[in-house]
């Protein structure tokens, strides 16, 4: 059985920049934490610098790893429905694996999810596809048993509409559409 | 004008001076379209170009000169974070065991579904609650359908969707008024709630009133939605009703009737409720009552009401209700408008045409009828002199005094007692003969047995059928049977007492209140004898009235009433019981309320 599932996500405003949180499951799918950062945004330099590794830099390496620096119970596995986290594979021990968002899930909001330009590549287990960097060497069968822990009810994409109306509260400004 | 011009370059020689490299003199000649060449020269300046420029010469090592460089370093951005942790002693566990099937469940591909989109229901915070920390505990939740399918609560039947919204209004707020329009299961919904707020434990000692002979259906209730929860009914005599309130028990239950009894009681005890639910609320819509003064003086850090009439005859009902929920929070001199705004985030109110989307719609269609001739001789005749009448009653005029008239006045509108013409007759009849050609069935309610038995012989052609307090209970099944079935039997004649609850005429389109009631409650209960669910199709609902008479008096009363209801709550929802006042009843008159006037509604009498 799982002891805690991770779910990151980082989300963009035009204005403001980017938002992260991350919330810490149990196999329940009962909130242990939630982190989150004030917005940020990148310097001029690094937008020049950075090019289209950008949002890889600031979602996976910096706000992936602050968000995991701050939990008490780091999670046996991560999912993130924002293509760039998966850039905390290459600064972190924690596995992370991205779960495409459902669009017609998404509420309208005035946040948008950061693109990346990285190529992955699929990981299924069980019913349930996901994708990894192309050099991260995860186990399917680790994945299949942490997954297998959770509860029937547990919806893997559910918790990002939580993490997302939990960014919107922390952020007022960024609640307008 | 215009002229051309021709520049010459002197060398010194030709001047007789010596020049260096920029020893240059020159000179143009201009020549006008007249023909007249002039002939211009430098002057002034020309000494500064004859001097040397002094030029100094310099070398530079490029070889061995480095360029500057200026480092931009990025290293870790400077981010800010806030956190939350969830103890899990006190968050909404319901319970942290895992659902047993998942263990004995074999581990199939296609299972569990972890991608279903089935319906979820979040908790929202309610908007009095300031802290982040607090806001984000209750957002952070799973939804309410995760939550209660991962505990060990079992339902004996699947709630409906809005009911899950209800408990999720319910569960998170210390002020609430759950008012869904009767039927709708505020009783479920309220269960659940206390059942959440009792696992979670953010709740152990719960006190619900409600009216005496409701009870033992919350009893019953509880035993049906929450079986594990020990309920204790406060009843008996002093002695033991004291040992109960001394006890500790999750559940309480106690009437109004013997909180009023019970007072010096309560006070006297050390008990704090966790939290208070008034079942039908209504009854503390009086300020001043006994009922709620001591509602609103148990200790409790909760507080609910639930009611399908949080406004019966006036704003202040509502706002009296909010005194036992949030002291201060309304008050009577608000406008409607802010009263509304103010009252959004504590009341959720919802009615079957909102939520029973399956239904097809009801259309009301009003009539506005012209006496006949004769019909309004009799009217204003009985009018005028039923008035005087009751002026001269004086201080022993009673409420029943002007019952009598308004009944007197309310059979006038539908036959003329000399000569029985009816417009209202007149009307129907024309409209039958569309539904009996489009081979519809229709149903004519009257609060009258006599009106039905008067519509019947010129309506015979249209076959109708009679159902009303003179049809022996052994006969009304056969006629409901024949009604349905037989295809000559176009209408059927109803009174309201006898026809307006229990019955499934879901295969009528049409409905005709000839009269109308008292009370849109009663009306509504028997439009929804043909609309219901299992309807075939719209339902059009006709209600007839006479115009510049009592009908349209009552009538625009109670659609004001309704109109309050509705700008308050925004919803096409009607106020049940929402009869008229003892006060509107006289004013139907003009005439004052008596000082010795009991206060009592006709709705509510009704």
């Amino acid at each position: 059985m799982a002891d805690s599932l991770g779910f990151l996500s980082v989300r963009q405003h035009a204005e403001h920049g980017y938002f992260g949180g991350f919330l810490i499951l149990n196999a329940m799918a009962r909130p242990l934490e939630f982190h989150c950062t004030l917005p940020i945004k990148p310097s001029r330099a690094q937008v020049l610098l950075y090019g289209a590794t950008l949002n890889d830099f600031v979602c996976g390496e910096q706000i992936g790893q602050a968000l995991l620096k701050k939990s008490k119970q780091p999670p046996d596995l991560i999912l993130t429905d924002c293509p760039p986290v998966l850039a905390l594979n290459h600064v972190s021990d924690v596995t992370t694996l991205l779960l495409r968002e459902d669009s017609a899930r998404q509420p309208t909001t005035s946040l948008t999810t950061p693109t990346s330009a990285t190529p992955t590549r699929k990981v299924r287990v069980g019913d349930q596809d996901f994708e990894s960097p192309l050099d991260l060497d995860c186990s399917t069968e680790v994945i299949t048993t942490i997954l297998d822990g959770l509860a029937s009810h547990f919806e893997l994409q559910e918790p990002f509409q939580r993490i997302v109306e939990a960014l919107m509260e922390a952020h007022p400004i960024v609640r307008a559409a | 004008m215009f002229f051309t011009r021709k520049a010459a370059k002197h060398s010194g020689e030709e001047d007789g001076h010596q020049f260096g490299w920029a020893d240059i003199a020159f000179h143009e000649d201009m020549k006008w379209q007249s023909g007249l060449t002039v002939q211009t020269h430098a002057t002034g300046w020309q000494g500064q170009l004859s001097r040397c420029i002094p030029i100094e010469s310099k070398s530079w090592d490029i070889q061995n000169n480095a360029p500057a460089v200026v480092p931009i370093r990025f290293g870790s951005m400077p981010l800010r974070t806030m956190s939350v942790f969830f103890d899990p002693a006190s968050q909404v566990p319901l319970g942290n065991k895992q659902d047993p099937g998942d263990k004995q469940r074999p581990k199939t591909k296609s299972q569990p579904d972890r991608k279903s989109g089935q319906r979820r229901t979040r908790i929202k915070p309610p908007s009095d609650i300031v802290k982040l920390e607090d806001r984000l505990y209750y957002l952070l939740q799973p939804p309410l359908e995760n939550l209660l399918a991962s505990a060990e609560l079992r339902f004996p039947f699947q709630p409906f969707p809005y009911q899950f919204e209800g408990i999720a209004f319910l569960f998170p707020r210390e002020s609430a008024i759950l008012a869904d329009e009767m039927g709708l299961g505020k009783t479920m919904q309220a269960i659940t709630a206390i059942r959440m707020l009792l696992l979670s434990q953010q709740a152990r000692n719960i006190l619900l009133v409600c009216p005496k002979p409701l009870v033992t259906n919350w009893q019953r209730e509880f035993q049906l939605w929450a079986p594990e929860i020990p309920v204790t009914v406060v009843e008996g005599d002093a002695t033991r009703r004291n040992f109960i309130w001394q006890q500790n028990a999750p559940v309480r239950i106690a009437n109004y009737e013997l909180l009023m009894r019970d007072r010096e009681m309560l006070e006297d005890s050390a008990l704090h409720f966790d939290l208070v639910v008034l079942d039908e609320a209504q009854r503390i819509k009086n300020r001043n009552s006994t009922t709620a003064e001591i509602a609103r003086s148990l200790p409790r850090s909760r507080s609910w009401a639930l009611t399908g009439t949080p406004i019966e005859n006036s704003v202040e009902d509502l706002v009296n209700i909010f005194e036992f929920l949030a002291p201060g929070h309304l008050r009577s001199e608000m406008n409607i408008r802010t009263i509304s705004k103010e009252s959004r985030d504590h009341i959720l109110r919802r009615t079957k045409d909102q939520v029973l989307t399956e239904m097809p719609p009801k259309m009301f269609r009003d009539e506005q009828l012209e006496l006949t001739l004769g019909q309004r001789d009799r009217y204003r005749a009985a009018e005028d002199e039923g008035i005087v009448q009751l002026e001269d009653l004086g201080e022993t005029l009673t409420i029943q005094h002007v019952f009598e008239l308004v009944l007197r006045l309310k059979q006038i509108c539908n036959f003329d007692p000399v000569s029985g013409a009816s417009c209202k007759l007149e009307r129907l009849e024309a409209d039958l003969e569309e539904i009996a050609a489009s081979r519809k069935k229709a149903i004519v309610f009257s609060q009258w047995v006599g009106t039905l038995q008067r519509l019947a012989e010129p309506l015979a052609r249209f076959g109708p059928l009679q159902y009303h307090g003179q049809i022996p209970s052994a006969r009304r099944d056969a006629v409901i049977q024949q009604f349905k079935e037989d295809p000559s039997k176009h209408l059927i004649l109803m009174s309201y007492g006898a026809g307006s609850v229990g019955l499934n005429l879901q295969f009528c389109e049409y409905v005709f209140l000839f009269d109308r009631w008292w009370n849109p409650a009663v009306e509504d209960q028997a439009v929804n004898r043909a609309h219901r669910i299992g309807a075939a199709g719209p339902v059009t609902v006709t209600r007839m009235m006479t115009a510049d008479t009592i009908e349209q008096r009552i009538h625009e009363v109670l659609e004001e009433k309704r109109e309050l209801f509705n700008q308050l709550f925004a919803t096409a929802g009607t106020p049940r019981h929402a009869g008229l006042s003892q006060d509107e009843i006289f004013g139907l008159f003009n005439l004052a309320t008596p000082r010795n006037g009991k206060s009592k509604s006709k709705g509510q009498a009704a």
